[in-house]
C-alpha cells in the first residue's frame, strides 16, 4: 500500500522546503500543494523545470483531450484521478507528499476548509502520514505582513489589510488554525508527527531522521540529490533551486526588522505553545537542565 | 450450535433488488449459512423477499406530536449545520415544492448553526420516543439480534428501529445510493459503522457526521458489482440497423418536459429510421404516454402493474436486468439529470443529458438547477455526458451517435473515469465486502463480551 504523505500546517511554514527534502529519495514523489492546484489552476512551469504540458506527471491531465484539464472545483474527482494516475503509471514510488496544508480563515466547525486533508482522511487506498508543520508565529507573521506590502490592494483592500490589524489578527490565525488542525488529527486518530520550520533548518539530520522514522522509511533508500522526482506545480518559488541541499536554509529576513510591540505580547501569550512545537528541542534541553 | 440473529431493516424497493434478489451476483441471503437473517420491513415489500427469510413486516412507527416537533426542530438544526451546493440549491428551488419544504427552509434559514442546540434535541426526541423504543424493545427482545444492519439509513422508521438496539447491539448502516449524503444527509442516530459506496460519500460523511475510517467503510455499489468483468470495449454492434436509441424518464414531478421531447424524438426517428425505447420511470404516470403507444418507430416499456407500488418495481431483479439489457442494446442513452448515466457508462454506451425546459411546460423552477448537484457534477463535467441545452442540440448529438461508434482508447479512457468514481468496486465485490464487515463485527463484538465477562 501505497503511503500520501500529506503536509498540514499554514502557508509561507516551510511545506515546499520539506516537500523538497523529502522529494531527494528515490522512492518518494513530490507533488507540491495539489489541493491549490486543482482548484486555482496550475502555475507556468514545474520544479522538474518543464511547462505543465511536458512535465514527465503532469502531462497526463494537460494533454489528453479526454482527460479533461484539472483544473476543477470538483475536489474530490481531481484527487481520486491523481492518485489512480500514480497507481497505474508511476508504481516505483511508495510515498507520495501532498503539501496542500490546510487553508484558512473559515471557522467552520466542519472542517470543509480542509479540504485535501479531509480528502486522504476519507480514502481508504492508500495509508496517510501526515506531518504538522509549525513555524515560529513572529517570523510567520513578519513574513505574512511582507507579502502584504508586496501585493497590490484597492483603497478597501488596504484598509482591511492594514498593518496594525493585519498583525493582530494573524497571531490568532496562527493559533487557532494549529489548534484546528490538532483537533482534526486527534479526533479522527490519524498518524501525525509535529515538525517545525525552524528545526528543520537548524538540527535538520536530526528532524529528517526523525521524519523517516515516522514514516517507517526503508533504511536502504539515501537521498539522491536530483529533482527528478518532484513535479510541484504550485508552491514556493524556492521550488526551482536546484540541486536541493542536503541542508535547508533558514529565511532569516524577519530577524532584520524591527520587533513589534505584538510580536512581544503573542511571543508570551503563545509562549508554551511556541516552546513545545516550534523549539521542542531547546525546551527538552531546559527541562533536561533543570531536572 | 445455535446460529446468531440479525436484524436488516428494509424501507425501500432498491435496498431489497441491490442486498437479497440481485440478478448479477450472489446476494446477502448467503449469509443466511452462518446468521439467521430477520428482516425488518414496511408491509408492502413483505412478499419481495426470498422465501428463505423470516420477514416481520413491522417497519412504520407511529410518533406522537412532542416526537415530530422534536424531530423536525433536529432537522432544521442539522440542515443549518451541514450544508453542501445540493443542499442550498433545492432549499431555494426544491424538487418537488410544497408548503413542508418552503417552511423548513424558512426555519433552517432562521435557525442559528449550533451543533449544541442540535444535540439537545436530540436528545429531548430520543426521551419522547421513549415508549416507543421500549415496545419495539421488547417486542424483537427474545430474538437476541447479534447485529441491527439498516439499509437505508436515512429513513425515519429504520433510524427509530435501530436506535432502539444500538443500546444492546452493533449497528450497521448501508447508505443506499449517490446522493443520500449531499442531498439530505440526515442521521441523527449514527450506526457503529456506516457503509459507503465512495470516496466522494466518505468525504460527505465526514463533513457531516464528523466520522472516518474506520467507523466509516467504502464498500462500492452494490448494483455494479460486475463493472470490471462485464465493461465492453466494443459497442459496433449497437450501429447496425435498425439503431436503437433508449429514453428513460425522470419522475413527472421532477421533470414533466419528457412526453414533449419525446415527441420530437419520435418525429425525428420517422425521418431518420431508428427505434425509440421509452423506459418510464418507475413513479411514472401511464395516462401522460397513452398516445405513445401505437407509434411505429416508438417502444413503449413501462414496468407498472397497477398493483405495485413504484418501490415493489425497483424491488424486481427483472427491473435491473431488463434495464440493463436495454442500454447494451442500444447505442445511444438520453435521460435528464439521472444516475442512469452510471448505468449506461459502465455498459460503454454513450449518454446525453437534458439539460433543457421544452417550451410549453409548467415547472415552476428551471430542470437546470440540477447541473450543480454535487453527486452529478463528475458526470456533467467529464467528456463521456454531453448536456444537450435545446432542440437542435439534442437532434445533432443524436445524429452522430447513431452513426458513429467511439475509439478503443476512448472505451479505455472511460473505464478510467469510472475506476475513478467506483474503485471499490473494480478490486472486490460490494456483497463480499459488507458480509465480511457484518461477520467480523459480530465476532468482534463476541469476543470482546467474552473478555469482559470473563
Amino acid at each position: 500500500m501505497k503511503t500520501i504523505i500529506y503536509i498540514a500546517g499554514l502557508y509561507h511554514s516551510g511545506s515546499t522546503l520539506l516537500d523538497s527534502v523529502l522529494s531527494q529519495y528515490s522512492n518518494v514523489l513530490g507533488l507540491g500543494e495539489i489541493y491549490k492546484q486543482i482548484i486555482d489552476g496550475p502555475n507556468e512551469i514545474c520544479s522538474c523545470s518543464n511547462l505543465p504540458r511536458n512535465c514527465i506527471f503532469w502531462s497526463y491531465f494537460y494533454n489528453d483531450s479526454i482527460c479533461f484539464p484539472l483544473s476543477s472545483s470538483d475536489v474530490v474527482s481531481s484527487y481520486s484521478r491523481i492518485l489512480q494516475h500514480i497507481n497505474s503509471n508511476f508504481p516505483q514510488y511508495d510515498f507520495v507528499v501532498d503539501s496542500s496544508k490546510s487553508h484558512p480563515f473559515s471557522m467552520d466547525m466542519t472542517f470543509r476548509n480542509f479540504r485535501g486533508l479531509v480528502y486522504h482522511t476519507s480514502q481508504q487506498e492508500y495509508r496517510l502520514k501526515v506531518i504538522h508543520l509549525y513555524r515560529d508565529p513572529r517570523s510567520w507573521v513578519n513574513s505574512i505582513l511582507a507579502r502584504e506590502h508586496r501585493s497590490k490592494r484597492s483603497l478597501v483592500g488596504k484598509f482591511l489589510f492594514n498593518p496594525l490589524f493585519n498583525r493582530f489578527a494573524r497571531y490568532f490565525q496562527w493559533y487557532f488554525m494549529h489548534k484546528r488542525i490538532s483537533k482534526f488529527l486527534t479526533i479522527h486518530n490519524i498518524d501525525h508527527l509535529s515538525v517545525s520550520y525552524e528545526e528543520l533548518c537548524f538540527d535538520s539530520h536530526l528532524i529528517i531522521k526523525n521524519i523517516l522514522n515516522f514514516l517507517e522509511f526503508p533504511s536502504e533508500i539515501s537521498p539522491i540529490n536530483s529533482i527528478s522526482s518532484t513535479h510541484i506545480l504550485v508552491g514556493n518559488p524556492a521550488r526551482f533551486n536546484k540541486p536541493f541541499s542536503n541542508i535547508p536554509k533558514y529565511d532569516s529576513r524577519w530577524l532584520a526588522r524591527p520587533f513589534h510591540l505584538f510580536d512581544y505580547i503573542f511571543s508570551l501569550l503563545f509562549s508554551k505553545m511556541i516552546s513545545q512545537y516550534v523549539y521542542p528541542s531547546s525546551s527538552d534541553y531546559y527541562h533536561a537542565d533543570h531536572d | 450450535m445455535t446460529k446468531s440473529n440479525i436484524f436488516f431493516t428494509v424501507s425501500t424497493g432498491l435496498s431489497v433488488r441491490n442486498f437479497f434478489s440481485s440478478p448479477v451476483q450472489n446476494d446477502l441471503s448467503l449469509l443466511s449459512r452462518d446468521f439467521n437473517l430477520i428482516i425488518i420491513t414496511t408491509p408492502h415489500l413483505r412478499h419481495c423477499f426470498p422465501k428463505h427469510l423470516t420477514v416481520f413486516p413491522a417497519l412504520h412507527f407511529k410518533q406522537n406530536l412532542l416526537s415530530r416537533l422534536f424531530h423536525f426542530l433536529m432537522r432544521v438544526a442539522f440542515d443549518s449545520l451541514y450544508t453542501t451546493t445540493t443542499k442550498s440549491i433545492i432549499r431555494k428551488q426544491p424538487l418537488v415544492p410544497s408548503l413542508k419544504t418552503s417552511v423548513t427552509s424558512f426555519f433552517v434559514s432562521i435557525h442559528p448553526r449550533s451543533f449544541t442546540l442540535y444535540s439537545f434535541y436530540r436528545h429531548l426526541f430520543s426521551s419522547s420516543v421513549h415508549f416507543l423504543t421500549s415496545s419495539i424493545r421488547s417486542s424483537y427482545l427474545n430474538f437476541n439480534p447479534k447485529l441491527v444492519v439498516s439499509l437505508n439509513p436515512l429513513n425515519f422508521d429504520e433510524q427509530l428501529f435501530t436506535f432502539t438496539f444500538s443500546s444492546i447491539t452493533p449497528t450497521i448502516g448501508v447508505v443506499k445510493s449517490f446522493d443520500n449524503i449531499s442531498s439530505d444527509g440526515f442521521i441523527p442516530f449514527l450506526p457503529d459503522i456506516l457503509c459507503v459506496w465512495d470516496t466522494r460519500m466518505a468525504v460527505d460523511s465526514l463533513n457531516a457526521y464528523q466520522i472516518s475510517f474506520p467507523r466509516v467503510q467504502i464498500i462500492g455499489s452494490p448494483q455494479f458489482d460486475d463493472i470490471s468483468v462485464n465493461f465492453p470495449f466494443d459497442n459496433s454492434h449497437c450501429l447496425s440497423p435498425p439503431v436503437k436509441i433508449l429514453y428513460c424518464t425522470n419522475s413527472p414531478n421532477i421533470y414533466p418536459g419528457d412526453p414533449i421531447i419525446a415527441s420530437m424524438l419520435s418525429d425525428f426517428a420517422v425521418t431518420h429510421n431508428f427505434q425509440i425505447t421509452i423506459r418510464l420511470h418507475q413513479a411514472d404516470n401511464l395516462a401522460r404516454w397513452h398516445q405513445f403507444t401505437n407509434l411505429p418507430n416508438v417502444s413503449l416499456y413501462a414496468p407498472h402493474d397497477v398493483h405495485h407500488s413504484p418501490h415493489t418495481i425497483s424491488a424486481s431483479p427483472q427491473h435491473l436486468a431488463s434495464l440493463r439489457h436495454q442500454i447494451s442494446e442500444s447505442c445511444l442513452v438520453i435521460c435528464s439529470y439521472s444516475t442512469i448515466f452510471y448505468d449506461s457508462l459502465s455498459l460503454n454506451t454513450p449518454c446525453i443529458n437534458l439539460g433543457f425546459d421544452p417550451e410549453g411546460i409548467d415547472a415552476k423552477y428551471p430542470i437546470t438547477r440540477a447541473d450543480s448537484f454535487c453527486h452529478l457534477e463528475p458526470f456533467l463535467t467529464s467528456p463521456f455526458v454531453h448536456t444537450a441545452r435545446n432542440f437542435s442540440e439534442l437532434f445533432s448529438l443524436v445524429s452522430y451517435y447513431s452513426t458513429n461508434s467511439h475509439s478503443s482508447s476512448y472505451s479505455l479512457q472511460l473505464q478510467n473515469f469510472l475506476r475513478c468514481l467506483l474503485p471499490t468496486n473494480f478490486n472486490d465485490s460490494c456483497i463480499s465486502k459488507l458480509s465480511n464487515i457484518i461477520s467480523s463485527t459480530i465476532y468482534d463484538d463476541m469476543s470482546s463480551n467474552n473478555v469482559s465477562s470473563s
